[in-house]
């Protein structure tokens, strides 16, 4: 009976102990597990590749499991197992798959542990480093992978890798996967980030790089040969005759001859030459170790005639030339920015001097443009600085026998540069956007100036010169209006005058629909310059001014050239019968006056007359019969 | 995972008719929803019964499949089947996915050598050459035990579960057999490997006994036959050690101490439980004295060593028949196996703690039944058993229980 409960006692304690023992190896357990499991986090966390995670995930299968060797194998193209990463040195292992072997099931999702590795028919006729060493094995699926890749710990004994280390690297697996699905989605998004960059710096079309990319090589390669005492060329390409191909035969030809080019170019230049697609169809080269113009020169002459050369395209072949300007470090600018404008400039000149040709930027062009830069420069502001000023060219009239009226001359006296005609610097303010401010000052400064002689008398008008881009503003008629209101001026004293350039331009239609308004409410309207630019008869009938001011040009030539004296009778001729009246410009001699006359011009303005008046002129305050000749 | 029990008992003429048979086959595959992959038959050491194991074999021609005789008969999660008469309960395991051999070789003179060739067998039968079982279920007739598991191990590693009993008859009369489907063997090793398709498969393997503080050292031992203790006859030690529980052996009255010893076996300390602060406590592998030899030795079960020290352990009723539920609860916690995700099991009960409990024994499997969540199962009563320790180690002992869960 003592016996008997003793006994009973010694159980209870041997269960106590079996549930401690049992607790203490399940928390032996967990604790391997978490720790598996942080190093897992570890290789999450650390590995950036697929190759560096592959790598970590083999070491950590060592801390798991006793395996002596292991490698990660996924389905080849072929459709054999094949190690992408493996500890053992030699060829990568290969094994045949077997839907039916433990391989096969493994990639299934069956983990399996081979005691006896050399028994089982896959191994045997596997491939690569320890096919003959290796006696055991564990197979673990990488399940969350896709496609699935097999995890194999080797052992070189037999049953050396049992189901309990299959367990730990099952748990352990589970990590793996999570990890390399991470750096799987990591190489896509790499390869997504690649793609990106690329399209980013690259021309869809042609492949080539893009303009973003020619000016971060160029910055580059500016600091690098400024190091190094070295050169480098840009050649900047227009395409010749692309616009016609685009428009005549559609964006598919245009397409082709900018992919044939960009071919060519590339076959035209050296590995390290950077080749871009500038934007449209211009195209930009930066030749290294090409610092002797000479050089560059010939380069590029060597590329635009491979350009040149018929292109195949649907049965037909397309040419193009191709105009291209070259600028050379250091000697056309130290910087990026410099030597692009230089090659943009020569390449600008290479278009104006006929296309199809090759210029080097060259010192007079640099001169160009410093002085362009110097009107750049002092344009901003000099308005309100007061640098600008109108003068005032009297008109006279044959009909009245003295002044009619005044044109209003803008000129500039800079400070720096000194007294500048209009067609020195009001292409620049035009370009800088500065033409309707400086436009309305002048309609306003001519009013405030004349407005005294204006009123003084009957038919006399005030003539302002109209730039195209202030005439499509959307105020420039309330503008006109306000002016002469706020001077207490007739319509009729105002005269638009609008130079024939500005009426062939895209904006045409609203220009003339302004001139229609004002001409409507009683301002005058001329169209200046008349014959000295496309002499368009269909804008010449669509224009509702009442004047036309016949070129100087033509005026010039009157008295010795029958054929000019000829132009100037029939321009006449034809303002007559459109009911218009003709004003001659640039009159300078008696003989001009005279023939000026003879053929029925209405008005004459010109030097022989008068030269233009600066507003503190007593003569702007006199009667018109004292302004005369 | 699907598990099924079916039983059937011999006909009042005393034949296993071909329609019971096949009734018990037919309810088993309906419960299966098809074929069984892994079948197992315990069944009373009847020779009346071997003609049903080679028609069930027929009848599942691609499982594997192990028949045994136990003890009287066996117990199931569908009542007892064999205490009436002899019968058989039939157990079968459909897991297309798994992969399933077994393979009976007779010892002939070379158990080991018959163990090699019935695991390698077993394994080519599952079509898994060269992989290593999740489990070994062994059938091996008594005798050879520890060889085959030492065979075993070094076949497949040390680590792979090794489970099962040793085939019994009803009086130790040597009428056991063990079979794959074939004619039933009577010194064999049968044996099935499993690959299941679903994890985890938990086990245990325990006894219902505590040591006393009697114990000795071994210093004649002939494999199973232990001539003395302490240089002492082995009979004699043993009876004073009990009281006087073999008196009648010693004097020649009866040698078969089966029955008697069962709640007094010997142990072999195996291993120790340790647990906080160094306080530990052992676990035995379990000697049954079997008889008692003219020369004062005891015949038992398992084989021992020169200086291997014995404990004389002592067990109850009530803890054996606790302990079946007890070892299957085990099992559950040292596998986290839920009760809901039980798909079956198979539990082994030593024959001499069977009838040393008598009819308590229905207890017993009321409580395996209930630790199991009223899965199916069956128990053998057997004349030896096989299990894997708490600590890894893959054991033969007796008055063990040992068993095995499957999860769904």
């Amino acid at each position: 009976m003592v016996e008997t409960a003793l006994g009973a006692d010694r159980e209870a304690l041997g269960e106590l102990l079996l549930s401690l023992e049992r607790s203490r190896r399940q928390e032996v357990e967990a604790r391997a597990l978490a720790e598996t499991l942080l190093e897992g986090m570890r290789v999450l966390v650390a590995a950036e590749h697929a190759d560096e995670l592959y790598r970590g995930v083999l070491e950590l299968l060592a801390k798991v499991a006793p395996v002596e060797h292991a490698a990660v194998l996924t389905i080849s193209p072929s459709g054999a197992l094949r190690a992408v990463a493996q500890t053992m040195d030699g060829p990568p292992l290969e094994i045949a798959m077997a839907d039916q072997g433990p391989f096969g099931r493994a990639l299934g999702g069956r983990s399996a542990a081979l005691g006896d590795l050399q028994r089982v028919a896959a191994w045997r006729s596997a491939d690569g480093a320890w096919r003959r060493e290796a006696a055991s094995a564990l197979v673990a699926p990488l399940k969350l992978v896709s496609p699935t890749a097999l995890l194999v710990g080797l052992h070189s004994k037999r049953n050396a890798l049992t189901h309990q280390h299959l367990e730990a690297v099952t748990r352990f697996s589970d990590f793996a996967c999570a990890a390399l699905q991470r750096a799987r989605q990591s190489a896509v998004l790499a390869e997504s980030i690649k793609r990106v960059q690329h399209a980013a710096t690259h021309d869809a079309l042609t492949g080539l790089a893009n303009r973003q990319v020619l000016i971060e090589q160029a910055m580059q390669l500016a600091e690098e040969c400024a190091e190094k005492c070295c050169g480098f060329s840009v050649l900047h390409i227009d395409l010749d005759g692309f616009k016609a191909i685009n428009d005549s035969l559609g964006h598919a030809a245009g397409d082709r001859v900018l992919a044939v080019v960009a071919d060519r170019l590339r076959g035209a230049v050296r590995a390290d030459d950077v080749c871009a697609r500038y934007g449209g169809d211009e195209f930009a080269i930066l030749l290294r170790s090409e610092g002797d113009k000479m050089a560059a020169m010939r380069r590029a002459e060597e590329i635009r005639r491979s350009i040149s050369r018929p292109i195949a395209f649907e049965n037909n072949e397309l040419c193009v030339g191709a105009s291209i300007g070259v600028s050379v470090f250091p000697i056309d600018g130290r910087d990026c920015e410099s030597l692009i404008r230089a090659s943009d400039h020569a390449l600008l000149e290479a278009k104006t001097e006929g296309r199809n040709r090759t210029n080097l930027f060259t010192d007079a062009m640099r001169l160009r443009i410093g002085r362009q830069r110097q009107l750049e420069n002092g344009l901003i502001g000099a308005r309100e600085r007061g640098e600008l000023r109108l003068v005032y060219q009297p008109i006279y009239s044959f009909r009245a026998g003295g002044c009619c009226g005044f044109e209003a001359l803008i000129r500039w006296r800079s400070p720096s540069l000194g007294l500048l005609p209009p067609q020195e610097f009001l292409p620049i303010a035009e370009t800088m956007g500065l033409m309707p401010s400086i436009g309305q000052w002048v309609l306003q400064q001519a009013c405030a100036d004349l407005a005294p002689w204006l009123r003084a008398g009957p038919g006399r008008r005030v003539a302002v010169n109209v730039g195209s881009a202030q005439i499509v503003a959307p105020n420039f008629v309330a503008d006109v209006v306000n002016a002469a209101r706020a001077h207490d001026l007739a319509p009729s004293m105002l005269e638009l005058e609008l130079s024939e350039e500005t009426v062939v331009r895209r904006t045409a239609e609203i220009a003339l629909d302004n001139m229609t308004e004002l001409h409507e409410k009683s301002f005058q309207v001329a169209f200046d310059d008349f014959g000295a630019g496309y002499s368009s008869l269909r804008h010449l009938r669509s224009f509702p001014g009442q004047r036309l001011k016949v070129d100087r040009a033509f005026v010039s030539g009157v008295a010795r050239s029958e054929a000019d004296r000829s132009l100037v009778q029939g321009l006449v001729d034809l303002a007559r019968s459109l009911r218009m009246e003709v004003v001659a410009e640039g009159v300078e001699t008696p003989e001009q006056l005279a023939i000026c006359e003879a053929v029925g011009c209405h008005e004459i303005q010109g030097f022989y007359f008068s030269k233009p008046l600066a507003p503190s002129d007593h003569l702007l305050r006199a009667s018109p019969a004292v302004i005369s000749a | 995972m699907k598990i099924a029990v079916e039983k059937m008992t011999l006909a009042q003429n005393g034949q296993a008719g071909p329609a019971s048979i096949d009734g018990a086959v037919n309810a088993l595959a309906r419960s299966l929803a098809g074929a069984p992959d892994f079948v197992l038959i315990q069944r009373s050491a009847d020779a009346r019964l071997d003609p049903a194991i080679q028609r069930i074999s027929a009848s599942f021609p691609n499982a594997a499949l192990i028949s045994s005789t136990s003890c009287i008969g066996a117990m199931t999660s569908v009542g007892e089947c064999g205490f009436d008469g002899p019968g058989l309960a039939l157990w079968g395991l459909r897991d297309p996915k798994g992969a399933y051999g077994a393979a009976c070789v007779a010892f002939g003179d070379d158990p080991a050598a018959a163990t090699r060739e019935a695991l390698s067998l077993a394994i080519e039968r599952a079509d898994r050459m060269g992989e290593t079982p999740n489990i070994v279920w062994l059938h091996s007739t008594p005798g050879a035990e520890e060889t085959i598991l030492r065979v075993i191990g070094e076949e497949i590693g040390e680590t792979a579960p090794i489970i099962g009993g040793s085939a019994a008859d009803d009086a130790v009369s040597g009428k056991w057999s063990v079979s794959d489907g074939g004619p039933p063997e009577q010194a064999a090793v049968a044996l099935a490997v499993l690959f299941p398709s679903t994890a985890p498969i938990a086990h245990s393997f325990q006894s219902g006994y505590a040591a006393t503080a009697r114990s000795g050292v071994v210093t004649d031992v002939d494999g199973r036959l232990i001539r003395a203790i302490n240089d002492r006859p082995a009979a004699e030690v043993y009876n004073e050690w009990t009281a006087g529980l073999i008196d009648a052996s010693l004097r020649g009255d009866d040698a078969n101490v089966f029955v008697r010893t069962s709640l007094a076996p010997l142990g072999f300390e195996v291993g120790r439980i340790v647990g906080e602060g160094g306080c530990s406590a052992p676990y035995y592998k379990l000697i049954h004295p079997e008889a008692v030899t003219p020369e004062g030795g005891l015949a038992t079960f398992a084989d021992l060593a020169t200086g291997d020290r014995v404990h004389l352990m002592s067990g109850s009723i009530d803890r054996l028949v606790a302990r079946a539920g007890k070892a299957a609860e085990e099992a559950k916690l040292r596998f986290e196996v839920r009760t809901e995700d039980i798909a079956g099991a198979l539990t082994i009960f030593c024959a001499g703690c069977m009838l040393t409990v008598g009819d308590d024994i229905r207890r017993a499997q009321q409580n395996v039944s209930a630790a199991l969540g009223g899965a199916p199962f069956v128990s053998a009563f057997t004349f030896g058993e096989q299990g894997c320790f708490l600590g890894g180690e893959n054991r033969h002992g007796n008055l063990m229980i040992s068993n095995l869960i499957f999860t769904a």
